[in-house]
Parts: C-alpha cells; sequence; structure tokens
C-alpha cells in the first residue's frame, strides 16, 4: 500500500496563503515597520530621504546644476592691483581646490559645502556697524566696497584642522575699514558676526537651534589695525564665491581659519572681549587669539605639519604661520594669555 | 534575559523622560516656557560629542543621514524621543508567552 509521507517543509495547497492576503501582510508589516520607525523619530529620516529625490536635494549635494546667480555689482573692480609686500614662497594652491574645500558651519561640517553654499543670496547685502561708534549705521555691500580701496595680496592660509592653501586674496586692509567706522577711544574689541536665522531657508546648519549662531568672533583693535588684517571681498581676481565666504569675510594669515568670520552681517566695537563660537562650543580645544603655533597641538592632533591643497605635499608649519615678522610684536604684553589655541 | 534587560532599558529611558519635562517646567514657572530639543539637552550636557558626532557623521558617512535624518530627530523635544524610545524597548521586551496568549 502506497501511503504518503509529508516531509516537514511539505504543506498542502490548502494552507497555501491567498496571493492577495500575502501582499496586504507586507503593506501591514511595512506600515508597522513605518511606524515603529517614526516613534523613534525615525519617521524624520523616512520622509527626508523620500525627498532626496527633489531636484533641490540632489542639487544641494553636488548632484545638479546650481540656480542662475545675478552678476555681482561690483565685478569691474576686479582684478585689483596686486600689493607686492605680501609675497609667498609657495606655489598657488589650485582655484578649483580652494574654492571646493571649505569649511562654512551654517551649511555643515562636511567638506561638500561648495555646492550647498550656492544658494546663499549674496545680494542685496547690507552690513550694520554698530556699538562704541560715533555714528552707528548701516550699509550697503556695494557701498562700502566702493568707498574703500581694493587690493590684491598673496597669504597663506592655515586651518585648525592642518590642512593649508596659498590664495591671492582681493579685499580692504582692515585698518581702513576701523577708520571708516569710527570707533570711540574706549573701544578695545573688534566683533564680526556672520548672518543669522534670517536666511537659515538657505543654510540648512542654521537650523541646529542649540549651536551659539550666528557665528561670532573678533579681534583686538591692535590686530584689526595690523597691516596683515584683511577685508577679503575677491578670490582669485574675482569677488568671493558664497563657499569662500561672500561678499565680506576676514582674512588674518597669522591665525587659524576659524577665527576668520565669514559672510558678514555685523561689525561691532566692545570693551569687553567677545567669545567666538568656537570659544563657546569647544572652550578645552579653540580660544580667543588662536595664532598658529607648530609647537601647540591640537588636544586631537599635531599642529607640527600642514597638509597643501592641491599637492597633497606636507610641509612644516611655522609660528604664526610664517608671519611673525608682522604680528610678534601684538603679542608681548599678552604672553600670560592663552595665545596659540 | 535579553527580554528582561530590554524591558529594565525601557523603564531606565521611561525615566529619563521625565527629566527633560522637568527642566521645560522649571522655564515655565520662570515665566518663559522652553522646549528642549534632544539636540539641546546633549548640546548642553556635552556639546564636544555632539559636535564630534555630527562631523563624523557628516564627513565619514554622507552629509544627507545629518541633514534629512538626524538633525530632524535631534531637533524633536527630548522627552518624546526619549520615552518613544523607552516605549519601544518596552514593546521589544514584552514576554513571549503573554504575547502567544494574546496571539493564539
Amino acid at each position: 500500500m502506497w501511503i504518503k509521507r509529508r516531509r516537514g517543509w511539505e504543506i498542502p495547497e490548502s494552507r497555501i496563503t491567498p496571493e492577495a492576503h500575502f501582499r496586504n501582510r507586507r503593506a501591514l508589516l511595512k506600515a508597522m515597520g513605518l511606524g515603529a520607525g517614526a516613534i523613534a523619530g525615525g519617521g524624520a529620516l523616512v520622509a527626508g530621504l523620500g525627498s532626496m529625490r527633489t531636484a533641490e536635494a540632489q542639487w544641494r549635494f553636488g548632484r545638479g546644476p546650481a540656480p542662475e546667480r545675478a552678476p555681482d555689482p561690483t565685478a569691474d573692480l576686479y582684478p585689483a592691483r596686486r600689493n607686492e609686500r605680501y609675497t609667498v614662497d609657495r606655489a598657488l594652491t589650485p582655484e578649483r581646490e580652494a574654492t571646493t574645500y571649505n569649511n562654512f558651519y551654517e551649511f555643515g561640517s562636511h567638506k561638500g559645502i561648495a555646492s550647498a553654499a550656492q544658494r546663499l543670496p549674496v545680494r542685496p547685502w547690507q552690513v550694520r556697524i554698530e556699538g562704541l561708534v560715533k555714528n552707528p549705521r548701516t550699509v550697503d555691500i556695494d557701498t562700502l566696497i566702493r568707498a574703500l580701496p581694493l587690493e590684491e595680496r598673496v597669504y597663506r592660509f592655515r586651518c585648525v584642522e592642518a590642512w593649508a592653501m596659498t590664495v591671492p586674496w582681493t579685499g580692504i586692509p582692515m585698518a581702513k575699514l576701523v577708520e571708516y567706522c569710527e570707533p570711540l577711544g574706549s573701544a578695545k574689541y573688534v566683533v564680526m558676526a556672520t548672518f543669522g536665522q534670517e536666511l537659515s531657508q538657505h543654510a540648512p546648519g542654521l537650523r541646529q537651534s542649540w549651536y551659539p549662531w550666528p557665528y561670532t568672533d573678533g579681534l583686538a583693535i591692535d590686530e584689526a589695525m595690523n597691516e596683515l588684517s584683511l577685508i577679503a571681498t575677491g578670490i582669485y581676481g574675482k569677488p568671493l564665491p558664497p563657499q569662500n565666504g561672500a561678499p565680506l569675510r576676514l582674512i588674518t594669515p597669522w591665525k587659524y581659519g576659524f577665527k576668520q568670520v565669514k559672510s558678514i552681517v555685523r561689525i561691532a566695537f566692545t570693551e569687553e572681549r567677545p567669545k567666538g563660537f568656537w570659544e563657546e562650543v569647544q572652550p578645552s580645544e579653540y580660544g580667543f587669539w588662536a595664532n598658529i603655533n607648530p609647537e601647540v597641538p591640537h588636544p586631537r592632533w599635531s599642529q607640527a605639519e600642514e597638509r597643501l591643497l592641491g599637492s597633497g605635499e606636507r610641509v612644516p608649519t611655522r609660528l604664526y604661520n610664517g608671519y611673525g615678522d608682522f604680528v610678534a610684536n601684538l603679542y608681548v604684553n599678552r604672553r600670560n594669555e592663552r595665545l596659540f589655541a | 534575559m535579553v527580554r528582561f534587560l530590554f524591558r529594565f532599558m525601557g523603564g531606565v529611558f521611561l525615566g529619563l523622560s521625565f527629566f527633560p519635562i522637568y527642566l521645560e517646567l522649571k522655564t515655565a514657572f520662570a515665566g518663559v516656557w522652553q522646549p528642549i530639543s534632544l539636540g539641546q539637552l546633549w548640546y548642553d550636557f556635552h556639546r564636544a560629542s555632539l559636535n564630534t558626532f555630527q562631523a563624523a557623521v557628516q564627513r565619514y558617512a554622507a552629509p544627507e543621514i545629518w541633514e534629512y535624518g538626524l538633525q530632524p530627530l535631534l531637533s524633536l523635544p527630548a522627552w518624546l524621543v526619549i520615552a518613544s524610545f523607552a516605549v519601544l524597548m518596552m514593546f521589544l521586551g514584552v514576554r513571549r508567552d503573554v504575547y502567544q496568549s494574546h496571539t493564539d
């Protein structure tokens, strides 16, 4: 007699789940999964990744064309005459490297912010001059740029992250800008601030409400009046692109890059020493003076060497980034301060 | 044992979720109610690790994960995120026999 013995994995046809039910179950499981994700906040992730398909999101991360930008109204001022007093013994960094490898925390802390920053509307743009000044006022950026002399200077630039570049900046000697602002005799510091919440729709980092926006930092008045201090408006003979801090940024080549405030909207003169963004966020790692010194390591890495953008070559870092002849005298009476972090 | 651990963690996180509520109530009694996001809570307690975590995700994983996933999550009220996590832990820790008695 033929006896059929079912093996463990065999089930009768009658117990097969109809396809429609099978699909419903999958849909139910999917919904449950999504629900659990949403409970844990993962809903935001799912919705966010869904929106990655939009053109805006693709462009934002460098995967699509940037929006059209109106021509810079001061474009006729570039290239400005080069001031040969400020030359360096290194080759210029290729423009592409210097304009695509940037830090700009309002757009994120990754190194692909060059495309994200293209959304920043740099016109119209106004700068508020306030604090201990004769005449607090708001000036239009084009009026300001045309009111003061522009020149080109080639400077070394050293980031606290141990990379470096050599760049031709165009800008206004900061001493001229300080004179233009007419500070009172009681002013001891200049504070500069980047744009804030008013432009948060263009700069997603600003939505991180826990950070002390706007990005702020400052200089002592004698540092601001030093001949090296420059308020840059251009780079490589052209107006600054947004990722490099358009339309107005600070350049102090003997200090780490994080001191050099980008996209300035406010210049204030104060009697009290300001606390910069990074000094506020990580005081154990970043201080007010932030002068470059290869012998003072960052708490997490050495500052003895720097990697040159473009060539990738590693070269020794120099005290004050090689600008000691210009600035060392500023710190003679400040030796008790934390000058190099 | 694992389920017990899930339940235990769930209980701990449920308890922790009252802390941001307490902080919010404090601001409310001080006159200005201030909702506390998870990011704010993290920033207030250990800002260096939050900043390092952000840089690590954006530079070594993908900026999109931060901007579209973690940043919105960190912007949610802290008590809601912690309590939700606690509920999830408790759900994962439900004893199988209890679960089966309802499903059989």
